[in-house]
């Protein structure tokens, strides 16, 4: 029985990593709450230019770009563009990140965090649907639903704040590459960052 | 006792009253020391980083895995003196969320080598800002120590630290090892490794663990089964790419640990 129920597992992550985001390929579908309890899908989006973020405002590295104010100054940014922004926290309850939705209400606040949905997506669902794997892990989906962009926010995999001055910004680049309606270069490249908290 | 732990986690965070719920930071201690508390200008000098980590974190390799960050260093030295690059003992292998590490925990030793400079004289303060991270199966913590170290000139005299450095200087992979010759050929997905070992060295892989010291080329899952081919007298593995892979892949180190406490090694690869 032991046995069946590892092979069944084993079969579904499979199943979930096949369908797993690809470049050039339409971004696997979602749904999520978001802190007010409302259900978001990203199908609510179709036609947009959509950013999703992996966050864990403990994690030093996102820590970086938060304290920085370079993920807020994004964030802004891309709003004014008519980009929908995503931000998704998949910790787990009890790990390091986790927030109920009365926490991440006040972080929303005090971080100044600027994106047009937070997710909670404690079950972790949607991240292995992405496979995100650490935070910040950045995705742009194009207006047409495929996916543009899975990697690095930027080129320097330190926690130091004064690197983001200096990296290379490799998201933000993609995103404007998007925008532009120009290949993304640099398409796929490792994130850095803490493991998501599954 | 897992549980209780987690519990106090969560009301900490609780009380810390912010969204940054990391109160403490760094669990590891961190020291510079020095074979000897004397230097001799002109002469290297050996000196260590030493960290001791609280239980149940660990911290990183010069190749993480991946995720991660291997310990920085901000030297602040007197006028000629320069520092290499830290050296890294053996890693352990951490998996957790579907990822795998490659780092410490315990305690580490990184070797330095210091140099003085040929008009080096009297006593001198060596001063170092490291930084690193820490992260265990549910956090991540980064953590930063300034760390400093007195000299004065002198002839070298064994100090307390001398035998504890020298012992971990032996953890440190020989590098550039001759006696193993390794090559890489690539597949859409795949790698096909080969060592060709000369004879007499008596060099089984099985006895190691292998870790890639070369960010981004073999996938954190690979597992090292080596198969002899009698025929080609050549130990050969085939290894699922990293998704990160450059195309073509150009360089491969790797590093061997003995299982039984064989001296460690590391073999390095470069495209033709």
């Amino acid at each position: 029985m032991k046995n069946i129920i590892i092979a069944t597992l084993t079969g579904a992550i499979a199943l979930v990593a096949a369908n797993a985001a690809e470049i050039g390929k339409a971004a696997p579908a979602f749904s999520g709450k978001n802190v007010k309890g409302e259900t978001v899908s990203l199908s609510d989006f179709a036609g947009k230019v959509v950013v999703l973020e992996w966050i864990n405002l403990s994690c030093p590295f996102v820590r970086k770009h938060y304290d920085s104010g370079n993920m807020q100054k994004l964030q802004t940014s891309a709003a004014e563009k008519g980009v929908t922004w995503i931000t998704i926290s998949s910790s787990a309850e009890g790990k390091q990140g986790y927030c109920d939705p009365a926490k991440m209400t006040e972080c929303i606040k005090t971080e100044g965090i600027k994106s047009a949905q937070v997710l909670l997506d404690h079950s972790g669902t949607i991240g292995k649907a992405y496979d995100a794997k650490v935070t910040p892990h950045m995705f742009i989906i194009q207006k047409d639903g495929t996916l543009a962009y899975d990697g690095a926010i930027d080129s320097k995999p330190g926690t130091d704040k004064a690197d983001v001055a200096t990296a290379e910004p490799f998201f933000a680049d993609a995103l404007e590459a998007v925008l532009a309606g120009k290949p993304v270069e640099n398409a796929k490249n490792k994130p850095y960052g803490c493991g998501v908290k599954y | 006792m897992k549980f209780a732990l987690i519990l106090i986690g969560v009301l900490g965070a609780m009380r810390a009253g912010n969204c940054n719920a990391a109160p403490e930071a760094g669990k590891a201690k961190v020291q510079l020391q020095a074979v000897s508390s004397t230097y001799q200008a002109g002469q290297p000098l050996q000196a260590a980083i030493s960290m001791r980590l609280e239980d149940g974190w660990h911290t990183y390799w010069e190749n993480p895995g991946d995720a991660g960050m291997p310990m920085k260093v901000l030297w602040e030295l007197p006028a000629g003196w320069r520092a290499d690059e830290l050296k890294f003992p053996s890693p352990s292998r951490f998996a957790a969320g579907g990822l795998t590490s490659y780092g410490y925990k315990g305690a580490v030793v990184f070797p330095v080598l210091l140099h003085p400079p040929a008009g080096a004289n009297g006593p001198v303060e060596l001063k170092a800002k490291v930084s690193w991270l820490v992260c265990n199966e549910d956090a991540c913590l980064p953590g930063s120590a300034h760390i400093m170290l007195d000299l004065t000139r002198g002839p070298s005299t064994p100090g307390d630290s001398a035998e504890m450095i020298a012992e971990n200087l032996t953890k440190i992979p020989r590098d550039n090892v001759k006696d193993i010759i390794l090559t890489v050929s690539e597949g859409p997905e795949e790698l096909r490794l080969a060592l060709k070992v000369k004879e007499a060295v008596g060099f089984q892989p099985r006895d190691y663990e292998v870790f890639p010291a070369t960010p981004q080329v073999i996938d954190g899952t690979a597992k090292y089964e080596w198969v002899f081919s009698a025929g080609q007298q050549l130990w050969q593995t085939t290894l699922p790419k990293s998704d990160h892979a450059a195309d073509p892949v150009k360089e491969l180190a790797l590093v061997f640990v003995g299982k039984s406490g064989q001296a460690p090694m590391r073999v390095n690869w470069k495209i033709k």
